[in-house]
């Protein structure tokens, strides 16, 4: 006999529960346990498709189920495929490339006398012109305060030539009278000596004369800065301008 | 492993190896089944759903360490809560007849014996299943530990305050004597 089956010794000793529990076995009857018995065996087998899982342990599907669900899967699988478009894997996209990597444009120098950014030259050319106009105009004026203020033609640097403004710019209108106007070829009779000294100067500024430190050219008003460019910095590092030929005042009539 | 497990291991697919194992534990299921709700007709109704029940279970139990008799007395157990779950339920419905779980034996003596009858009917379904094993089935601790499936430790305690409650229900009961329970 197993341990499991109760015996009158198995209850632990000087136990009073064992008489007040236990009492008298309980016993079947005969015929009710074999009927069961056979009842019990001739029960159909469970139908299914049995299936062992690790943790769940073994269970049974029926076969129709498994059909149904095979179905379902391939279905599943099928529309799947579908929808991506590909055989098996997942579809790789290339990335976008790139946009071409724009280069900043390079600043113009803080310069005076600078040349307008090419860029902007070649989508304005009227603006180009005006600005090179501005540029002829403005430069010899600042150049000559300069000079009135005592700064020396050497200590300021030759401006380089600005070659694509005269290229672009038009010619430059008739400019304002300057410090020194020229003579006129009918009053050379009077002031004829004077008008020829001036006349000399006139001609051919000397290099080592000294600016006219009474007269002070004030030059017309500045042309209005064009609308859509940036107001020019006054840099004291440009060169001087080339001179501009000087007007010298008519020389006073002698009186009668 | 157990002598009997190469013929657990047939009874999953062979009906004939599973006679042979109801023909092995057949009267002990029964013993246990009647001592707990204490009426034949309705032991005999509750042994049988348990064969059933272990006849469509056997092709999923899978020998894990314990034996093949404490799966049984497991599934006893369970038929024997879903009965009295299924009669407290019926209990609060009027003009239905009401089974009386664990009514008293004509066999049993009347006084002693009667009284620790009622007051074990009184414990709550975890200590009748505990003292049900111990004293109807008679299994040691470790065996209890093997069908509930805990440590023989923990059956010792469930053991030991199954005892305590229902030495306070017998309590004032003039029949018993109580230093009688350990």
């Amino acid at each position: 006999m197993s341990r499991y089956h109760p015996s009158p010794n198995a209850s632990p000793a000087n136990d009073p529960l064992v008489d007040l529990l236990g009492g008298e076995r309980r016993l079947p009857p005969p015929a009710y346990r074999e009927a069961l018995r056979s009842r019990l065996l001739a029960l159909p087998a469970p139908a299914g498709v049995p299936i062992d899982l690790p943790i769940v342990g073994r269970i049974f599907i029926g076969r129709r189920t498994v059909g149904l669900v095979g179905v379902v899967l391939a279905g599943v699988i099928g529309a799947y495929l579908a929808a991506t478009g590909e055989p098996g894997g997942t579809a790789i996209v290339a990335p976008a490339p790139a946009p071409p990597a724009v280069a900043p444009p390079a600043a113009a120098p803080p310069s005076l006398i600078a040349a307008p950014p090419a860029s902007a030259a070649r989508a304005r050319p009227d603006r180009a012109a005006s600005i090179a106009a501005r540029r002829l105009v403005d430069a010899p004026s600042i150049a000559r305060v300069r000079r009135a203020a005592g700064t020396t033609a050497a200590a300021v640097p030759a401006a380089p030539p600005n070659r694509e403004a005269a290229d672009v710019a038009p010619p430059p209108a008739a400019a304002p009278p300057l410090v020194d106007a020229p003579a006129s070829a009918g009053s050379t009779g009077g002031g004829h000596g004077a008008g020829a000294g001036e006349g000399d100067d006139r001609d051919e500024p000397s290099p080592t004369a000294t600016p006219a430190p009474t007269v002070v050219a004030v030059d017309g008003p500045a042309a209005p800065p064009a609308p859509f460019l940036p107001p020019e910095p006054a840099v004291p590092t440009a060169a001087a301008p080339p001179e501009m030929p000087t007007v010298a005042p008519p020389a006073p009539t002698p009186g009668p | 492993m157990h002598d009997e497990d190469w013929l657990v291991e047939a009874a999953r697919h062979d009906r004939q190896a599973f006679g042979q194992l109801y023909d092995r534990h057949f009267d002990a299921i029964y013993h246990y089944v009647a001592r707990r709700v204490g009426d034949d007709e309705l032991a005999e109704d509750l042994t049988a759903a348990v064969w059933e029940r272990a006849l469509v279970a056997i092709e999923r139990f899978e020998l894990r360490g314990v034996p093949f008799v404490a799966w049984l007395y497991r599934i006893a157990g369970n038929v024997i809560a879903n009965h009295h779950r299924r009669a407290r339920l019926v209990s609060f419905v009027p003009f239905l007849p009401q089974v009386n779980h664990g009514a008293v034996n004509s066999a049993d003596p009347i006084d002693e014996r009667t009284a620790v009858r009622e007051a074990f009917d009184a414990l709550s379904e975890s200590d009748r299943e505990v003292l049900s094993l111990c004293y109807h089935a008679g299994l040691t601790p470790p065996e209890i530990a093997d069908v509930l499936g805990c440590t023989p430790a923990a059956v010792h305690k469930r053991l030991h305050r199954a005892r305590q409650r229902l030495r306070q229900r017998l309590e004032g009961d003039s029949r018993v004597t109580v230093s009688s329970i350990p």
